[in-house]
């Protein structure tokens, strides 16, 4: 064999070749373009949502309340009848920045805030994939599992988004580990136990910074985000846990598996993650807090906490997940992780028990299932090498890299950002307008109302504008129930809460036992509270629009509302005057 | 082939076994103890053995005098002896009458004999049958008396607990239940155990509290809130006046009880205690303005217009005393500055005087609960519980 023919050989290239080396970079095939397709649609999509009106604005407060004691609340402070039950606040560091940039940037900030966020965890986590497959079409595909499975926990703005970006880095350094992080199978010799092991190969300087530092940082931030820090504990532990396994499978000897350097690896990154954890205000009670939190019996009522009902989305997507992960098993020759499998069941069984987790068991279930996905997609790109070196002109459509796509890729991911509402600043042109910001549920107009004439006594409103209305209504008003707080309500204030919603039998002496002297109704979801509170006895209706209705036994409300019922008439006879007059000139020579 | 670990390898395993497994244990250790404090915090507050007792403030002869005294309460005597006696009656009877009362009359109960229906399953059975469910019911939380379902239970929640305190029932009596014997202790924890801060009524679990708890540190209730007595007043006080059982005055009552217990033990903070002074001033002011002529208030004491649709039960008479009797109750443990007038006290005092006079003996047993309320409040205003008045130159 000459020199020259053996293909790890180094050969000169021509000028030709060069040209061909330099447009083969700069090529680009469809995978590229439907990655940066998918990733401007994202970016459009995320920089569009609507802020919702409902918990979003308890963390503004929260975080607004945080800033201006300089220290985090023992009881709910908007919440008069929770007072007393004691509060774990565990997404302080979460509310503090929403309520920073609601303060610098309004609205649009948060609007921007999560777009950036969201989109930056959906490219963490394709990255991940594309770490752990090596194939950029595939990943995609995982991307766009991803959002599919947890669509309907995607685009709410939360402190969960930040628990997301922190699952997202951690799963990129973890698809990182193991490319190194391999078992091979067979008994190791008891002389090889001194040795430094050659399991796959030489570990990289910056993933084992990584690994020992990056890890406890991320979950060091995540623990002062949400309470969700426990979730990736546990993705981090079942990687130890699942590496145990393989090892003392395969070897059954314990000297083994304490010996095995990926072993001792991902318990001390565990360890250290939980050192990194333990850095809240709350310490331990803050770990005790999140897996306890489930347990809540108000939780029961809140339909994210309910169990996985089969007949409904998550349902379905569910079960798609688990037959897609069957036949994935069937058909793949890729090794099946044990801790891949381990997440995937905890995950499934924390789905079942709540369906809130959906979003969580997407994360592990798109993980563990992309490797399976690339080894039973047909790979173009190793097509495409074969069939070059043979014969060029035989490389199918699908296949094909150049230029042009390129050109389009670029212009795809320019026209997703200059269109993008973020751009905005930038590059000019006007800013979104705040009813396209405002998810339409938000009562803004009622606020305004509020503001301008504030209940005194105990009001009664949907637990959904709860937080809405102490961040935008009147200080002090002393609401029923907020989202923030259902968990802090005592069980039997809940119950009673729920009762006057539906209004149940006898809802009227439940609210004269809290003395409630106004009540917010919304008008789409309450509608037998509607027909109800209208009847009230001593109660008028003070205000009304699209949205909502409110009825008041207060004195003061009452009179406003007649003042403004009566300069509305005012204004009404005045304008039809106007338009007469107008209407008379216009018919006068 | 198997080749022997080198021991080495063996100590080196160990150490590092031994080295994480301290490490997690330690954080476990950790934990629980974290968890054990959290559910410390559950702890039920320490009963005293005794209850606190709150003892009459005043003699005003000219809002009764002996005479009318001695005859209201010769007409209110407890004639439950024989076969199934509402409880109800009996227990309100045993909180108007205490727990020294006897009669010379056979059809009455003594004190002791009430106490003991409510509290020895054997003698409920004697006077109920043992087909009638028992009075004394154990549930996930401990004992407690039933409630509202029928002649055979108690009407109020809490309120068999209550009128045992105020007659001074220590919390080591015994109690027989058809499942066993305990003590009194294990109904109190019952009753701090299911409170919760917006329960329907809460007047007497309130009282049950201020009485029995050996101090007044903050406690966390089932529900998971702390709750003091600050807090409690606060919920009494959140209601519009007439609303809750007994057009409200139970509420006043409970108050009332709150201010007295807190100067014998301070169970209020000053703004607490000051908050509940305004708010039974405001009360009283209310009273005073609202008062007929003859001297009684109605259902509607709060000034607002009369509404009898949901009001079929009681004659008008019958819901005078109601409103009049409890009242002039809360008013005689009241401290002076949140008094009415003494006009107002006499007039009031006399218009139940003649009213229960004037009552047939039907409508007294009809009536017997409120009426209970109406007697003690006649004997308080003499300085006296009931049980210290002396009955026997009546119905001679």
């Amino acid at each position: 064999m000459s020199v020259d023919s053996h293909p790890g050989t180094v050969e000169s290239l021509t000028p030709v070749d060069k040209k061909r080396s330099h447009r083969e970079m700069l090529s680009m095939g469809w995978p590229q373009l439907i990655t940066c397709l998918w990733f401007a649609v994202l970016f459009f999509y995320f920089g569009n949502v609507h802020i919702f009106y409902s918990d979003i604005w308890g963390h503004v407060s929260y975080g607004d309340w945080i800033i201006a004691n300089q220290s985090l609340p023992q009881f709910d402070p908007f919440l008069s009848l929770a007072a007393g039950v004691p509060c774990i606040d565990a997404a302080w560091l979460s509310q503090i920045i929403f309520a920073k940039v609601n303060a610098i940037l309004g609205v649009r900030g948060l609007s921007h805030i999560f777009a950036l966020t969201v989109f930056t965890t959906h490219v963490l986590f394709w990255f991940a994939f594309y770490l752990k497959s090596g194939r950029i079409g595939v990943s995609t595909l995982a991307s766009f599992l991803l959002v599919v499975i947890s669509s309907s926990r995607i685009a709410i703005i939360r402190p969960e988004i930040f628990g997301s970006l922190c699952v997202a880095l951690l799963l990129v350094i973890m698809a990182w580990s193991e490319r190194y992080d391999v078992f091979k199978s067979g008994l190791s010799r008891t002389d090889d136990l001194e040795k430094p092991q050659k399991q796959g190969r030489e570990t990289s300087v910056g993933l084992l910074f990584s690994l020992y530092l990056g890890i406890p940082l991320i979950f060091l931030a995540w623990a002062n985000l949400h309470g969700s820090f426990v979730v990736g504990l546990a993705i981090l532990g079942l990687q130890f846990l699942g590496r145990v396994i393989e090892v003392g499978w395969r070897t059954r000897s314990l000297v083994q598996i304490c010996n095995d350097k990926w072993v001792r690896r991902w318990l001390i990154v565990t360890e250290l993650s939980v050192c990194g954890a333990l850095l809240n205000p709350y310490h331990i009670d803050l770990f005790i807090n999140s897996l306890t939190f489930p347990r809540n019996p108000n939780l029961k009522d809140v339909l994210e906490w309910e169990p996985l009902e089969f007949r409904d989305a998550e349902g379905i997507w569910f079960c798609l997940s688990w037959v897609m992960m069957l036949v994935l098993y069937r058909h793949s020759r890729e090794r099946v992780r044990t801790a891949d499998v381990l997440r995937v069941g905890l995950l499934s069984l924390a789905v079942i028990v709540g369906v809130r987790m959906i979003g969580w068991f997407s994360v592990v279930f798109v993980y563990a299932m992309v490797p399976h996905l690339a080894n039973v997609l047909p790979n173009w790109s190793q097509q495409r090498k074969g069939l070059e070196n043979a014969a060029p002109q035989k490389i199918p459509f699908w296949a094909k890299k150049t230029p042009v796509i390129t050109a389009f890729c670029v212009l795809i991911l320019w026209f997703g950002f200059a269109f993008s509402n973020i751009a905005t600043p930038l590059f000019g042109g006007t800013p979104r307008k705040l009813d396209k910001i405002y998810s339409e549920g938000t009562p803004r107009q009622l606020t305004e109302f509020l503001k301008a004439h504030p209940p005194e006594g105990q009001v009664w409103n949907p637990q959904w504008w709860g937080d809405w209305l102490v961040s935008d209504g009147p200080s002090h008003m002393n609401v029923f129930m907020t989202t923030n707080a259902v968990h802090l309500a005592p069980p039997r204030v809940w119950k009673d809460y729920l009762g006057i919603a539906r209004a149940s039998r006898g809802w009227q002496s439940v609210a004269e036992k809290y003395n409630v002297s106004t009540l917010i109704v919304h008008k789409e979801k309450q509608v037998k509270l509607d027909e109800e509170v209208r009847r009230l006895k001593g109660f008028k209706v003070v205000y009304e629009d699209d949205l909502s209705v409110v009825v008041s036994r207060e004195p003061k409300l009452i009179s406003a509302a007649k003042q403004t019922k009566e300069t509305g008439a005012k204004q009404k006879v005045k304008a039809i005057e106007s338009d007469q007059v107008e209407a008379d000139q216009e018919v006068q020579p | 082939m198997q080749t022997k670990t080198p021991f080495r390898i063996k100590l080196r395993v160990a150490g590092f076994l031994s080295f994480h497994i301290l490490l997690v244990s330690a954080a476990i250790c950790w934990g629980a103890v974290r968890f054990h404090s959290w559910e410390q915090q559950k702890q039920l507050p320490k009963l005293r053995l005794n209850p606190l007792q709150v003892a009459p403030l005043y003699d005003r002869p000219q809002i009764v005098s002996d005479e009318d005294l001695a005859r209201v309460l010769y007409r209110l005597r407890p004639q439950f002896r024989g076969k199934s006696p509402q409880i109800n009656y009996v227990d309100h009877a045993l909180r108007f009458w205490g727990i020294e009362a006897t009669f010379d009359d056979p059809k009455s109960l003594s004190g002791i004999e009430m106490r003991d229906i409510l509290l020895d399953h054997r003698r409920f059975d004697q006077v109920w049958g043992t087909e009638a469910k028992p009075l004394l019911v154990q549930n996930q939380y401990g004992i407690r008396p039933r409630v509202q379902q029928g002649l055979a239970t108690s009407s109020h929640e809490d309120h068999t607990l209550a009128s045992l305190a105020e007659v001074g029932t220590p919390v080591d009596y015994p109690i027989v239940t058809s499942e066993g014997e305990t003590t009194l202790a294990a109904m109190i924890q019952e009753s701090l155990r299911s409170f919760s801060l917006n329960q329907l009524e809460y007047e007497w679990s309130t009282l049950v509290f201020a009485l029995y708890l050996q101090d007044a540190h903050d406690w966390m209730t089932s529900e998971g809130q702390f709750v003091n007595f600050d807090l409690i007043a606060d919920r009494i006080m959140r209601q519009q006046p007439t609303k809750g059982v007994c057009y409200g005055n139970h509420r006043l009552h409970a108050l009332v009880m709150l201010l007295r217990v807190d100067d014998q033990t301070p169970i209020l903070t000053k703004e607490g205690r000051e908050k509940i002074i305004r708010y039974l001033k405001n009360i009283t002011s209310m009273l005073v303005k609202t008062q007929s002529d003859e001297g009684f208030w109605d259902k509607n004491w709060d000034g607002h217009k009369l509404d009898l649709s949901s009001e079929k039960a009681f004659t008008p008479r019958a819901r005078r005393i109601l409103a009049t009797g409890h009242a002039m109750e809360w008013w005689a443990l009241a401290p002076q500055e949140v008094l009415p007038p003494e006009e107002t006290l006499q007039k009031a005092g006399h218009w139940l005087v003649s009213s229960i006079q004037e009552m047939p003996e039907s409508e007294i047993k009809n009536s017997y609960t409120f009426l209970s309320h109406a007697g003690r409040a006649l004997a308080l205003w003499r300085g006296k519980f009931p049980s210290q008045i002396d009955l026997s130159l009546q119905g001679k």
